[in-house]
Parts: structure tokens; sequence; C-alpha cells
């Protein structure tokens, strides 16, 4: 095969072929590597890692040969969000105050990963210490987004999802406080899933948010979202956070009829602030989950439109709790508009910390209401496209907005939630941005909401759509 | 119940003061402190208008009844 159909695979198809030994580790692993150099322009990376990559490879192909195959990522290339410890690589959490930051030991999920036979090929870019959305990082450069150069990839997990979309890798872990999974993907075409709260546990993932943060995966396809988190989830006994439950196995997300689905698509909030180009695509591509079978029911879902107000109060209390010693001893080495989210967070008391959390428990009740009625909700991942580099404000019509204010106005909620929600790709603007379709379901419900996705993707085919990258 | 309260603007002095209260040091001038403190104050009287009556915050395993 050429290097470029290899880095194109997805995993499903990839893992075939290397159980098959039609292609080795080393090959799949090198094919990678080439890319990520030819394409560093996209500063998707902070550290790419080639010894070690050729090593795990190398290893993943004796282990082969000797009849030891260790599941679905065996031999698969896949990158971190640089917020993931690895033991021995630094972790820098995008940020300049952890910049020779040598973990001593791996994340669980980064644990789980090499268990699992994966091949790391780096670590991936992110917003300064996943504390905004842009990936416009003043310490490792600007990503950029693959499928428009001077457009951002979204963030926090822009790297990722700029790696993922451009073949450099067939996966990648993200995290999640506010979207940071869901958005980039949206922004550049790939799959992403922020699970369900607890079930990826958050050992060794640089915090941002306690009650907020998530683990998740980023990749080609729902199919292979499912194989990852299967991979990753499942507690650890080291995060008292982590879910007990057990999900359903990731074969169970290979679902091809929606028929008896019902799917929520709601009537307030979430259609209300939207660009209209998103909106069709959105509509048309609910329209495609009713052809599948799905029954669409229309719904409201009280008090959601305070899920911003309330996702921020706790996102930057909490995350100024933790940033607290360094930003009275080393203020200079923030980025400006980091620090201007903690400096704000000063202000927040806590009497306004608990009103936020009871916010919180509101929505999660209305939401739970919901879930009585439907088995998931279908809507935008976000109401806009990826914005250009440095573009502040989005024009709405005759309105400017703000893009920072309104790019998590979606996907907050189910962070607040703790409920599992993915974003798979539903087409592209007349300017050619790739935008997601959201499916988001209840507690536990992460198979589900990916076998959703998947029918969905099978049938509209968006997600075999790749950027065309000059290599040269 | 409801709770309604406005709250008075915040000045570049007082953005100053609250600074140097938590013990940091200001790193950005008064004016675009105060500008800030003002976006954080006006997300706050936001959420005191929401009836959260019967609701309560649960710090310990804020997903664990929905489990």
């Amino acid at each position: 095969m050429l290097a470029e159909d290899l880095t194109g695979l997805t995993i499903e198809r990839a893992a075939r072929l290397i159980r098959r030994r039609k292609v080795s580790a080393v090959e799949l692993t090198r094919a990678t590597l080439e890319r990520i150099a030819a394409l560093d322009r996209l500063k998707a990376f902070i550290t790419v890692t080639p010894e070690l990559a050729l090593a795990q490879a190398r290893r993943a192909d004796r282990d082969l040969a000797r009849g030891d195959h260790r599941g679905p990522l065996h031999g698969i290339p896949v990158s971190l969000k640089d917020l993931y410890w690895t033991k021995g690589i630094r972790t820098t959490g995008g940020s300049k105050i952890l910049s020779d930051f040598i973990p001593k030991e791996d994340a669980t999920a980064t644990a789980r990963l090499a268990k699992g036979g994966a091949v790391l090929v780096g670590k991936a870019n992110l917003h300064e210490f996943a504390i905004g959305a842009t990936t416009e990082n003043p310490f490792y450069g600007t990503c950029h987004n693959p499928w428009k150069f001077d457009h951002i990839p979204g963030g926090s997990s822009g790297g990722s999802a700029a790696a993922v979309a451009a073949g450099l890798g067939l996966a990648s872990l993200g995290s999640c406080t506010g979207g940071s999974i869901r958005i980039p993907a949206a922004f550049c075409g790939v799959v992403g899933l922020k699970p369900t709260y607890g079930v990826v546990p958050r050992t060794g993932i640089v915090p941002n948010s306690s009650s907020l943060d998530h683990g998740g995966p980023m990749t080609r396809t729902a199919a292979d979202a499912a194989m990852v988190l299967e991979a990753i989830a499942g507690p650890d006994g080291r995060d008292p956070s982590a879910a007990t439950a057990r999900l359903p196995s990731a074969a169970s997300a290979h679902r091809r009829s929606l028929k008896g689905l019902r799917v929520g698509v709601p009537t307030n909030y979430y259609f209300d602030v939207i660009d209209p180009e998103v909106e069709a695509l959105v509509r048309d591509a609910i329209a495609g989950l009713r052809k599948l079978g799905a029954r669409v029911v229309p719904i409201a879902v009280p008090e959601v439109e305070h899920s911003l107000d309330a996702c921020v109060v706790v996102a930057w209390s909490e995350c100024a709790n933790v940033h607290r010693r360094w930003l009275i001893e080393r203020p200079q080495d923030y980025g400006a508009d980091t620090l201007e989210y903690l400096s704000g967070a000063l202000a927040y008391r806590a009497t306004d910390y608990v009103q936020a959390q009871r916010v919180r428990a509101r929505i999660r009740q209305s939401l739970r209401e919901v879930f009585q009625r439907v088995d998931v909700i279908a809507s935008p991942t976000g109401v806009l496209t990826a914005s250009r580099i440095g573009q502040t404000e989005f024009k709405l019509g005759r309105r400017s907005v703000p893009v920072l204010s309104v790019m998590a106005r979606i996907t907050c909620i189910a962070n607040l939630t703790g409920e599992p929600a993915v974003s798979v790709p539903c087409g592209f603007t007349r300017a050619g941005l790739p935008v997601g379709l959201q499916i988001h379901g209840p507690h536990m419900s992460d198979m589900t909401v990916l076998g959703v996705a998947h029918a969905y993707e099978q049938a509209s085919g968006w997600t075999a759509m790749t950027p065309s990258l000059d290599l040269n | 119940m409801a709770h309604e309260e406005k709250i008075t603007k915040i000045t570049p002095d007082a953005a100053s003061a609250i600074v140097r209260w938590a013990g940091l040091r200001e790193t950005m001038p008064p004016e675009r402190l105060a500008e800030i403190f003002d976006g954080v104050q006006q997300v706050i009287e936001r959420l005191y208008s929401v009836d959260v009556e019967g609701f309560e915050a649960d710090f310990l395993q804020p997903d664990a009844r929905a489990r």
C-alpha cells in the first residue's frame, strides 16, 4: 500500500490488515511519522516521539509473530493531547510553566493504550492548560485547521483534532471541560466523544476543573471511537470520581438501523443563536436520522439557557484553585488570555460557586426528565464553524457575536450533566468548513450515542472525506 | 424563589484591591481588570436569577445520583 493510503485508514481497517500481517506496525508507524514531519506546518504536535513509536511498533510486530495479539489497537499509531502524563516524556499542558515537566509515570489512559498495543507517535498541541478553545498557543505555535490553513482547529484539543483529520495517527485522546473534544472534532471534521463523567479515569491528566473534566477519544469514525473508549474505560482505583458501572462492548456501537429510536430535537435554546448554514446542515442530518428509522420528537429543555453561565463559574473557580500557587508565583509565565480568564475567577465568591452548582443540579434534573421521553438528543455541536486565526467576532446576520462566548454554548450542557455526547461530521459549508452533529444521551449510554453516530456516518458518508494537503 | 440583586460596577481601584487581596501581583492595567470583573459580575447576576429552590450542590460526587 502507498504511505498515504496507510495513513488514511480507519482503526478498524488497519487493525484487520495488521492482524492478517498484510501491513506491519512498523510500516504504518513509519508512514505516519513521515507524514507528521511533512505536515509540521500544521503545528498539531508539541512533541513527536519517533524513537519510542518505532520501538513500540517493532514490539507489536514481534508480539504478533509470536501469536500475541493485544486487541484492536495492536500496532495502531495514536497521539495524546499534551495533558496526559507520559512516563519519561515531557508533558507541557501546552504551557510554559510545565515546559520541563517529565512525569515519573503514565496517566491511566496512556498506560491502557500501551497495554492494548497502541503506538505513541507524539503529544498533541492544545490551548494553554486547556483553558480556551482556539489552540492559538503562544509557546508552541498556533495550530492550523487541516481543511483551511488560516482557520483555527478549535480547542482546547485542537492538535488532536488536526492530527486525526490530517492522517497524523489514527486516533488521539483529548480532554473536555466544556466542549474541548467535540468543538475541535466538529471544526476539523472528525468524531469526538466526551464520555460519561468518570468512565475514563482522570488519573494523570493535568487537571482543569475536577467536576467537569473528561478524557475521551477523537477518531475518524464512531466505530473507531468505540474501540478506543473500550480500551481506556473503567475504574482504576485511584480516581475517586471514576464510574463503577461497566459499558457494553464496542461491538454494540455497530448499528445500521435506528428503527424505534426516539431522537429529541430541542425547540428552545439550541438553535436560537446559530449560523444559518450550520443549522441547515444539522437539520438535514436530523432528517437523515429519521430516514434510518428514528422517531423525531420535539422537546423543550427547561433552564438549559443557563448552562454556559453555570459552566463558566464552576470551571473557572475550580481551575483557579488548581492554578493559585502559579498565579501568585509565576503570573508572567501565562499567556495573556489564560491570565485574563484566571484573574476573572478571583471575583467569584464561594457563594457564587454554590449557586452555580445548584443551577447545575437544576439543569441535570431537566435533562433527566427529557431522557424519560427520548433516547438521545440531536443538535448542532457548535453554532459556528471554525473562525479565522485571530478572529474575535463572528457575524450572524446583522449581529456581531464574540466567538468565544458562543463556542461552548451547546457542548457545555453535557459537561454539566456528566452525560455522554459525541460530535460526528454532518457536512461542509460553502466555504469548505466542516460542521458537526451532536448526539447526546443519558448516563452510561456512550455506546448508544456512538451507535447512532455510526449509523448516520455509514448512511451519509461524511466521515470518509479527508482534507487535501500538500506534502511538499 | 428567584433572587434579584443589582451589583455595583467595579471601579479600577476596586479591581486592583481585589487582586492584591487575593495575594496576586497586578499583571494588567486596573481598567482592564475592572472590565474583566464586570463581565464576571454579569454572569453572577444572571445565575442568581435562576430559581434553584429544592436543588442542592453535591460537592463530593457531582453525578453520583445519576449513576
